[in-house]
C-alpha cells in the first residue's frame, strides 16, 4: 500500500509538472473577458432600446396631438351652437 | 505590556506573509504547483484543473486586501482552492449534462528508461487503482487524503487549509486510508 500511494504522489507530481505557472495578466485576463461580454450586450440591449424609445415618444407626441385636436373641436363646436352670434347677443337680451 | 519574543516573533511573521502578498506574480509563480496539483487530483481533469487553479488565484487577487497573515499564504491559497473544488463538486451533480470526460490516468508521464515496460504497466495500475478509489471517497475524506498523500501535508496544516479539528482530520484521514486499501485490494 505504501508503494501505491508514493507510486499515486508521483505520478500526480508528474502531471502537476506538465502545468507552467501563467501570469498575473493572463489570471486577470479571462474575468476581463467575461467584462467585455457583458460590454457587448449592454451594447446590444442599448441598440435593441433606442427603436422602442422612439417608439413611446411618437406614441406620446400623437396623443398629445389627439388631445390638442379634441379641444379644438370643442371650441369650435361651443361656437357654432351658440344660438345667434355675438354682436346680436345684446339686442336678444342676452 | 512589554513585547514578549514570541509575540515580536508572531508579528514579524505576520509582517512576512502580508509582505509576500505584494508581488503576486511570483506568489503564483511560487504556489501554482501546488494548488494546481490538488486541484487537478481532485478532479482528474488537466482543463477544469486549469480553470480552478486560475480561478484561486484570481480570488485570493481580488481578496488579497483582507489577507491579514494569520496563516500561511500557502494555507490561505489553498482553503481557496479547496472551497473551489467542493463547490464544483456540489454544482457538478446538478450541471450533469457539463460533465466532461477526465484524463485517463494512463497518460500521466511515468519515468522511461528507470522501470521496465512490464513494471510500468504495473505501476500504471497501481496508480490509476489508488485514484479511483480516491474518487470514490466522500468529499472531506478525499480532501484529507489527497493533502496528505500528494501534498505531503501535516494533520495541523490540514485542519488548518479545512478547517477541521486534528483529530477529526485524523478520522476522515484513517477512513479514507481504510477505503482505498480495501478497493486498491479489490483491484489487484
Amino acid at each position: 500500500m505504501r508503494d501505491a500511494l508514493k507510486e499515486f504522489r508521483d505520478a500526480v507530481h508528474r502531471e502537476g509538472a506538465r502545468s507552467a505557472p501563467p501570469s498575473l495578466l493572463a489570471i486577470l485576463g479571462q474575468p476581463v473577458l467575461q467584462w467585455r461580454w457583458a460590454a457587448a450586450a449592454m451594447v446590444v440591449i442599448g441598440l435593441g432600446a433606442i427603436p422602442a424609445y422612439r417608439n413611446a415618444q411618437e406614441r406620446q407626441r400623437e396623443a398629445e396631438q389627439q388631445r390638442a385636436d379634441a379641444l379644438l373641436m370643442q371650441q369650435v363646436n361651443s361656437a357654432i351652437s351658440r344660438s345667434a352670434p355675438r354682436a346680436f347677443a345684446a339686442l336678444m337680451g342676452n | 505590556m512589554q513585547p514578549t519574543a514570541t509575540s515580536n516573533l508572531i508579528a514579524m511573521n505576520v509582517q512576512d506573509r502580508t509582505a509576500e502578498i505584494v508581488d503576486f506574480d511570483a506568489v503564483i509563480q511560487r504556489y501554482w504547483p501546488r494548488v494546481f496539483r490538488f486541484i487537478l487530483a481532485s478532479v482528474r481533469d488537466h482543463d477544469v484543473a486549469q480553470t480552478l487553479a486560475q480561478d484561486c488565484f484570481f480570488k485570493a487577487y481580488q481578496s488579497r486586501a483582507r489577507f491579514r497573515g494569520e496563516a500561511s499564504l500557502q494555507t490561505w491559497l489553498m482553503q481557496i482552492a479547496v472551497n473551489l473544488v467542493r463547490d464544483r463538486a456540489r454544482g457538478g451533480r446538478l450541471k450533469f449534462w457539463k460533465r466532461t470526460p477526465t484524463v485517463p490516468v494512463e497518460d500521466s508521464p511515468l519515468p522511461t528508461g528507470a522501470i521496465d515496460p512490464e513494471q510500468t504497466v504495473l505501476v500504471k495500475e497501481r496508480v490509476a487503482a489508488v485514484w479511483d478509489a480516491a474518487a470514490l471517497l466522500p468529499e472531506r475524506q478525499r480532501t484529507v487524503f489527497l493533502l496528505r498523500f500528494v501534498e505531503d501535508m501535516e494533520l495541523l496544516e490540514i485542519s488548518a487549509v479545512t478547517g477541521l479539528k486534528e483529530g477529526t482530520v485524523k478520522v476522515h484521514l484513517f477512513r479514507a486510508l481504510r477505503r482505498v486499501r480495501e478497493s486498491v485490494g479489490r483491484s489487484k
